[in-house]
C-alpha cells in the first residue's frame, strides 16, 4: 500500500502541475492580447524586431503549454489509477480476512435481475418551484441486451459517462483509503431491494495501517433525485481494528445512488482531529 | 396484357407474399425474450418470499389465535354503537377495502382504507407509517373515536365476556383488573388480529398466470392493449421504480403529487407519522412489544428528518388494484384512467408557508402519455386482480 500511496502524492503532483500549466498558458495568451494591442497602438512601422520576437516566444509558449496540459493530466489520470491499484492489493493482502467481495456493490443476483441498467425514473431535481415547464421530460429509458422491454432508466441523463463503482476508495483529502461491501446473510450477497442489510468498512491509513475509533456518518442519495435512502444507517461496532459494521442500510429503488461516509477521526495521540470523506457510487 | 403489366402484376405478387411470410414470422416470434420473462416474474407472486418471522408477537404464526383474529375482526360489539368491526370498512368481498373515499366508522376519518391483502409484508402500517406492526396498528383504529370509538377497558371487558376461554387458553389466564392487565387484554387483541391477517391468501391474478404461461414456453393469454401497459409500466410510466416487487410496493414513502385532500388543514404524511411512530406507546420496541434487543431495525435505523417526508405517502399495493378504488390517500382519484391521467401530467403539491414546515418536495415526473398508452396501462393495471378465494376460511367470517 506504501507504493500506491506513493503513486497517490505523484498523481496528486501531477494533477497540480497539469493546472499550473493551464495556469501558465492563460497568462501566456494574455500577454500576446496585450503585446498586440500595444503594437496596434504604437502603429506598424514602429514595431521593432525584439518587440515582435517577445510576441511570437510568447505565443509558442501559450501554444506548447496548451498541448502539454492534457498529457500532463491524462499521464496524472493512469498514475492515480495505477496508485488505487497498488492500494486496493495492498489493502486486499494486508485483511484479506475481512475482505470477501471486492466487486463493486450490486443488486442481488438472485433477487430481481434488474441490475442492467435499471434505473430509477428520475435523476433529475424536481421540487416544486421552478415550475412544471422545467420538467417536460419524460422519464429515459434504456435497453438491455437480450430484453425487449424497455426499462425505465436514468442512464441516458445525467450520470457520468464512466461512473467508477469500485468499493475500494481513496477519501477525498487522500488520507484513507477504505473498503465497503455488504455482510452477506445466507446466500445474499448482493443487495435485496426494500430489505435492511448490514455493510462493512474497511478504513485504513494510505500506509495500510487500520484507522481506529472513526466517528463515520452515513449517507445516501439518488444524484438530482428528490430522495435519499429511507433509513437512516449508523456505525454499530468496530468488529475488528479498522474494520466496521454499519447496520440498517436500504435501498427501496434501483438506480444511481452516491454513498457519501463523512468521516471524523482522532489521531493516535487524541490531539488532533481529522475530517474527511469517502464517496461510493453503485448502480444499483 | 403488356409483357410490362404482367412483370409489374409478378413483382406485386411477389412482394405480397413476402410480407405475408414477414408477418407470420413476426407472429411467431415470442413476445418475450427469455431474460424479459425472468425480470417480469420478479413482480409475481411466484418470487413473493415468506413472511418474515414476527420478533415483536409471539403469536404471530399461532393458527389457534389467528382464529381468534378472525371472529375478533367480525365483531361489531367492539365499538361503541355496537356497528363497527374491523370487517366494517376492511369488507372480504370489496378485497379488503371498501369503495369509499373516506373510511367511515362512527364518523369520516381523513384518509382512505387500504387494503390488508399484502399488509403483513411491510414494515410500516397506515398511509403515513405510523405504526411498525399489525398489532399495534389494529389497536387504534379501535380506539379512534371517528372509528370504533372504543375504550381498553371495554375491550378487556369484552374478551372476558364473550372469549374468556379461547383467550386463556392462549395467553393464559385474566390477573386481577390493574390497568396494567387491561392493556395486556388490549394488546393481545391486536396480536390475534395481527395472526389473523398473517394467514389471508394473496389471490393468483391473471397477470402472475400469464407470466407462468411465458415461462413454460405458451403465448398467454394477454391482450395487446395489456401487453402495450406492461412495456409501459416497466419502460416509460416508470411506475416498477417504486411498485416493485411481487407485490408491486417498495413500502416506502413519496410525494407524487396527489391533490391537497383539506387545503385548510393539510397533511404532512410522512412528515407527522415519524413523531407519531417514536413516542408510540405499542411501537416494537415498547414494553407490550416481544422483540428483543437486537430486532426492531427499522426502528432503530428510522429516518428521522429530511424534505422527502412532507405530504409523503406510503408506495400502495397494486395488487387488486382495479377493484379497490377510489385510490390515493385520501380517495383523491375514483379510476385508474385519473390515476395515470395524474401521473401523465401532474400538477405540484399544494403548498401554505403557515402549515407546510418547507416546501414539499415532489418525486415523479411528467409521463406525457397519449390516449392510447393511458389505456393500455389501466388495460395492464386491471390483469393485477386475482379471483376473491370464495370458500376461504380466512375470507369469510364466522359463523353466528
Amino acid at each position: 500500500m506504501h507504493v500506491g500511496s506513493q503513486l497517490s502524492l505523484i498523481a496528486d503532483r501531477l494533477e497540480q502541475s497539469a493546472k499550473d500549466t493551464i495556469k501558465q498558458a492563460n497568462l501566456d495568451r494574455k500577454s500576446v492580447i496585450e503585446l498586440r494591442q500595444q503594437l496596434k497602438e504604437q502603429g506598424e512601422g514602429d514595431v521593432d524586431s525584439k518587440q515582435s520576437l517577445a510576441l511570437n516566444n510568447k505565443l509558442e509558449s501559450a501554444k506548447s503549454l496548451q498541448q502539454a496540459a492534457p498529457l500532463i493530466r491524462a499521464q496524472a489520470k493512469q498514475v492515480r489509477r495505477q496508485a488505487l491499484e497498488y492500494l486496493t492489493a495492498g489493502m486486499q493482502y494486508r485483511y484479506s480476512e475481512w475482505i470477501n467481495n471486492i466487486g463493486p456493490i450490486s443488486i442481488s443476483a438472485s433477487g430481481k435481475k434488474s441490475h442492467d441498467g435499471t434505473m430509477a425514473h428520475n435523476t433529475r431535481i424536481v421540487s416544486t418551484k421552478p415550475a412544471l415547464q422545467e420538467m417536460r421530460e419524460a422519464p429515459a429509458i434504456s435497453r438491455n441486451e437480450n430484453m425487449s422491454l424497455e426499462l425505465s432508466s436514468a442512464m441516458s441523463q445525467d450520470l457520468p459517462e464512466e461512473i467508477d463503482t469500485s468499493s475500494f476508495v481513496l477519501s477525498r483529502e487522500r488520507q484513507f483509503f477504505a473498503h465497503v461491501e455488504l455482510e452477506s446473510s445466507g446466500n445474499e450477497t448482493g443487495v435485496v431491494l426494500n430489505q435492511i442489510q448490514s455493510w462493512r468498512l474497511v478504513l485504513t491509513e494510505t500506509n495500510g495501517d487500520p484507522v481506529r475509533n472513526a466517528v463515520v456518518n452515513f449517507n445516501g442519495h439518488m444524484p438530482g433525485h428528490v430522495h435519499g435512502l429511507p433509513t437512516q444507517p449508523l456505525l454499530t461496532e468496530e468488529i475488528a481494528p479498522g474494520i466496521y459494521r454499519i447496520s440498517g442500510v436500504k435501498f427501496q429503488m434501483a438506480g444511481w445512488w452516491v454513498i457519501e461516509l463523512e468521516l471524523n477521526i482522532t489521531s493516535i495521540n487524541g490531539s488532533e482531529k481529522v475530517a474527511d470523506n469517502l464517496r461510493f457510487n453503485l448502480a444499483l | 396484357m403488356s409483357v410490362i403489366l404482367k412483370q409489374q402484376l409478378l413483382l406485386v405478387s411477389v412482394v405480397l407474399s413476402l410480407v405475408s411470410t414477414l408477418i407470420a414470422a413476426e407472429n411467431e416470434k415470442p413476445e418475450f425474450t427469455a431474460r424479459d420473462v425472468q425480470y417480469l416474474k420478479g413482480f409475481t407472486l411466484a418470487t413473493l418470499p415468506r413472511l418474515r418471522v414476527a420478533n415483536d408477537n409471539q403469536y404471530a404464526d399461532n393458527i389457534e389465535v389467528a382464529e381468534f383474529g378472525r371472529q375478533l375482526f367480525f365483531d361489531t360489539r367492539l365499538s361503541a354503537n355496537k356497528k363497527v368491526a374491523c370487517s366494517s370498512c376492511h369488507q372480504p368481498d370489496k378485497y379488503f377495502t371498501d369503495n369509499l373515499k373516506l373510511a367511515v366508522g362512527q364518523g369520516e376519518t381523513r384518509r382512505n382504507t387500504p387494503t390488508l391483502l399484502g399488509a403483513a409484508y411491510g414494515p410500516w402500517k397506515y398511509w403515513d407509517g405510523r405504526k411498525d406492526s399489525l398489532w399495534s396498528q389494529a389497536l387504534a383504529p379501535l380506539e379512534a373515536p371517528l372509528e370504533h370509538n372504543f375504550q381498553r377497558e371495554q375491550v378487556f371487558e369484552l374478551v372476558q365476556q364473550h372469549y374468556a376461554d379461547t383467550y386463556q387458553k392462549n395467553f393464559g389466564l385474566f390477573s386481577s383488573s390493574t390497568e396494567d392487565s387491561r392493556t395486556r387484554v388490549f394488546v393481545n387483541v391486536g396480536k390475534a388480529l395481527m395472526a389473523y391477517q398473517r394467514q389471508l391468501p394473496l389471490p393468483i391474478s391473471r397477470f402472475d398466470q400469464y407470466i407462468y404461461a411465458l415461462e413454460n414456453g405458451e403465448k398467454g393469454d394477454f391482450t395487446a392493449s395489456e401487453i402495450a401497459g406492461l412495456r409501459l409500466f416497466m419502460g416509460k410510466g416508470a411506475c416498477m421504480s417504486c411498485h416493485n416487487g411481487p407485490l408491486l410496493t417498495n413500502f416506502e414513502f413519496h410525494n407524487v403529487g396527489v391533490p391537497e385532500a383539506d387545503q385548510s388543514n393539510v397533511d404532512l404524511g410522512r412528515y407527522t407519522g415519524i413523531e407519531q411512530l417514536r413516542t408510540d406507546e405499542f411501537n416494537c420496541q415498547s414494553v407490550w412489544s416481544d422483540a428483543g434487543e437486537e430486532d426492531c431495525e427499522e426502528l432503530r435505523y428510522l429516518k428521522k428528518s429530511g424534505p422527502e417526508l412532507v405530504g409523503a405517502f406510503k408506495t400502495p399495493t397494486l395488487r387488486n388494484i382495479a377493484d379497490t378504488a377510489p385510490y390515493m390517500h385520501a380517495g383523491q382519484f375514483l379510476t385508474l384512467e385519473q390515476v395515470v391521467a395524474h401521473y401523465s401530467q401532474p400538477s405540484p403539491p399544494f403548498y401554505d408557508r403557515e402549515q407546510h414546515p418547507f416546501r414539499p418536495h415532489f418525486d415523479v415526473m411528467p409521463l406525457s402519455l397519449n390516449e392510447q398508452e393511458i389505456v393500455d396501462l389501466v388495460a395492464f393495471l386491471k390483469t393485477l386482480s386475482g379471483e376473491i378465494p370464495a370458500n376461504d376460511l380466512w375470507w369469510s367470517a364466522p359463523e353466528e
